[in-house]
């Protein structure tokens, strides 16, 4: 076999080996549905990784809570805190929705358009 | 050499301009939330080629919700609108030229016999029995209570002629079309979304998802909800309408127990057969009355049901555990 | 070799690639459960021109590839990651085959890699996000074993190639 020929394969070795560390690597650091959108009225009030423990105030509407890579509204101003007794959401495509505040929770990313 | 090269060059670029100056562009996608109708979230989505192109048809669109959660409303009056409360506070001279109110009636009847009785759009007087109890939080119904107001709850007293009249015979009797007005909404709404030349887009209105054509990389993907956390399945539609019924979208819980607001016209209490059903179905009308009937019917019944109307469905039970029709996993 | 032999070349290798492209289109990977994932067998083809011809032929024979490919299937965005996977791709085969120091298959391999990249960079940029690059290396291992495979391939083909096309010189 040439000189070449056994670099080509070692080449190949090597370019795959750092594939399968970096595949590992990216899921193993990956949270499922990175980022969390809050919307007021429809417009993008702002975007929050999860990955990040956080407590955010909207516009004294309520406060939305980022922990252990889930997201939940802690608080709410609104009469029947339908938003505040949702569970935490994670995946993409989740919302927690408060009607009164017009205040939308969700988490971008993942795959479904919608969750129903 | 190099004159064939720039040879090719010069022809390669000359055809790139050409292609730019007629090449239609691409499809971007768009995204608008409302909150003011059917008392629940609108999602709107679509593939357009324009932003300009997006906010005409979602205007239409939402303009178009609005006079149907108007009309379809049971709790407010309007400025020259007459709606469901017109209707139900005027007993006996009935309503003309509202053909969505009369339409829906019409669903709603043809839904009452289908489900043996299950799904009932005259039960209005016992959900809002429930509603009231829902928004303060605390408490429960007393049977007693929920047994008066059921005695206004018979489906004959509503009628909608073919000339297009709706009326209501018994003054106590409530209409309350929540179980139909969403679906039936999402399939007018998107109607009015192809008319403004938008093909590819999904609209949810609270868990009433009506789709059209495709996202440049395939089908829409909609997830359906695990009751207690993440996301259970996922389906793929194209012009299909998904839309699940479930325990956990409307609720309060009181000592422990979780009231949620699909009622049993036999119990008079929340059904408690499933944990959710989701629905696939052509029509977004028909799904949406669908999820609420197989949530309340018997499974096999419900099972029948689907299959004589051409649509699948998927029932999470109280142990989390599933079933589903025969054509429910083309679609996963 | 001659000019007008040259040329004739050049137009044989691009309608071969503009063929293996559509063939490419033919093998459903995307239903397979791994998207974005291509044999690259139009590289083939560019290969085959940079060893016979060099760097010019062969970038003119990608480049038209490309431009036929976005008329013929008419994807202005598929255009814009191809061009970058495709000058990148070529300018790293280059550089590569002139160091001397891999074969036809390392060439290859270095080739898919690098046109790999280019598209994950223009998918950035386009997509204003990086949530891509989560897919980055099962992209990055198909590539490396598709370019393995082609440049072996080419390897064993390209001895009869030069046979035939520089003799006549």
């Amino acid at each position: 076999m040439s000189k070449q020929a056994k670099r080509d394969i070692a080449l190949v070795l090597a370019l795959l080996a750092l594939c399968a560390a970096a595949y590992f690597a990216v899921s193993s650091s990956r949270t499922e549905g990175n980022i969390c959108e809050i919307t007021v009225s429809g417009e993008v009030f702002g975007r929050f990784p999860l990955a990040r423990e956080k407590a955010v105030d909207v516009n004294g509407l309520c406060t939305v809570v980022i922990k252990d890579g889930a997201v939940y509204v802690a608080s709410s101003t609104c009469p029947n805190k339908t938003c505040v007794s949702h569970r935490a959401i994670s995946r993409g495509g989740e919302a927690i929705i408060c009607i009164p505040n017009a205040v939308v929770v969700r988490v971008l990313g993942g795959e479904a358009d919608f969750v129903v | 050499m190099k004159k064939l090269v720039s040879l090719l060059l010069c022809i390669s670029f000359c055809s790139l301009c050409l292609c730019a100056c007629s090449g239609s562009g691409e499809k971007a996608r768009y995204n608008v939330v409302y909150t003011d109708v059917f008392d629940t979230v609108t999602e709107f989505t679509a593939y357009c080629y324009s932003e300009e192109e997006f906010n005409k048809a979602a205007e239409a669109m939402h303009a178009e919700l609005l006079r149907l959660h108007k009309l379809f409303d049971i709790y407010n009056s309007y400025d020259g609108v007459k709606n469901v409360r017109t209707l139900c506070e005027n007993p006996g001279t009935g309503l003309r030229g509202v053909p969505e109110l009369c339409a829906l009636v019409e669903l709603g009847k043809e839904y009452y016999s289908l489900s043996g009785g299950k799904l009932n759009i005259a039960l209005g007087a016992v959900l809002r029995i429930w509603h009231e109890y829902r928004e303060k939080g605390t408490g429960v119904p007393s049977a007693a209570e929920l047994r008066k107001a059921s005695e206004h709850t018979d489906i004959s007293k509503v009628s909608a002629s073919p000339e297009g009249i709706v009326a209501v015979s018994d003054p106590e009797l409530k209409l309350d079309l929540g179980a139909v007005a969403k679906g039936y909404a999402s399939g007018l709404a998107a109607k009015v979304i192809k008319d403004m030349g938008v093909t590819d887009f999904a609209l949810n209105i609270g868990g009433n998802v009506v789709t059209s054509g495709e996202k440049p990389n395939g089908k829409w993907v909609i997830g359906v909800q695990d009751p207690d956390e993440g996301i259970y399945a996922k389906v793929r539609v194209s012009g299909e309408s998904v839309v699940t019924s479930g325990d956990y979208q409307r609720y309060y819980e009181y000592e422990g127990v979780r009231y949620h607001h699909i009622i049993d016209p036999e119990t008079l209490f929340p059904a408690d057969r499933y944990r959710s059903v989701t629905v696939i179905c052509g029509d977004p009308a028909q799904a949406d009355a669908l999820s609420t009937a197989l949530f309340l019917m018997p499974l096999e019944e419900g099972k029948a049901l689907a299959k004589s109307r051409g649509a699948e469905a998927l029932w999470i039970l109280p142990d989390k555990s599933s079933v589903r029709t025969d054509g429910f996993e083309k679609y996963e | 070799m001659k000019r007008t032999a040259k040329l004739a070349l050049c137009g044989l290798f691009v309608a071969l690639a503009f063929g293996l492209s559509w063939v490419e289109l033919l093998i459903p990977f995307d239903s397979l459960g791994i998207p974005g994932v291509k044999l690259g067998l139009a590289n083939l083809a560019v290969m085959a021109a940079l060893y016979l011809m060099g760097f010019l032929p062969a970038a003119a024979v990608s480049l038209a590839r490309i431009l036929l490919s976005w008329f013929v299937f008419g994807s202005f965005t598929a255009f814009i990651y191809s061009l970058c996977g495709g000058v990148l791709s070529l300018a790293v085969m280059c550089l590569i085959k002139r160091s001397g120091f891999f074969g036809c298959a390392g060439v290859s391999v270095c080739g898919a890699v690098a046109h790999n990249a280019g598209q994950l960079a223009a998918a950035c940029a386009l997509l204003h996000g990086t949530a891509v690059l989560y897919y980055a290396p099962v992209l990055f291992a198909a590539a490396v074993v598709t370019g393995a495979l082609n440049g072996a391939l080419l390897g064993r083909v390209l001895p009869a190639l030069q046979k035939r096309f520089t003799k006549t010189e």
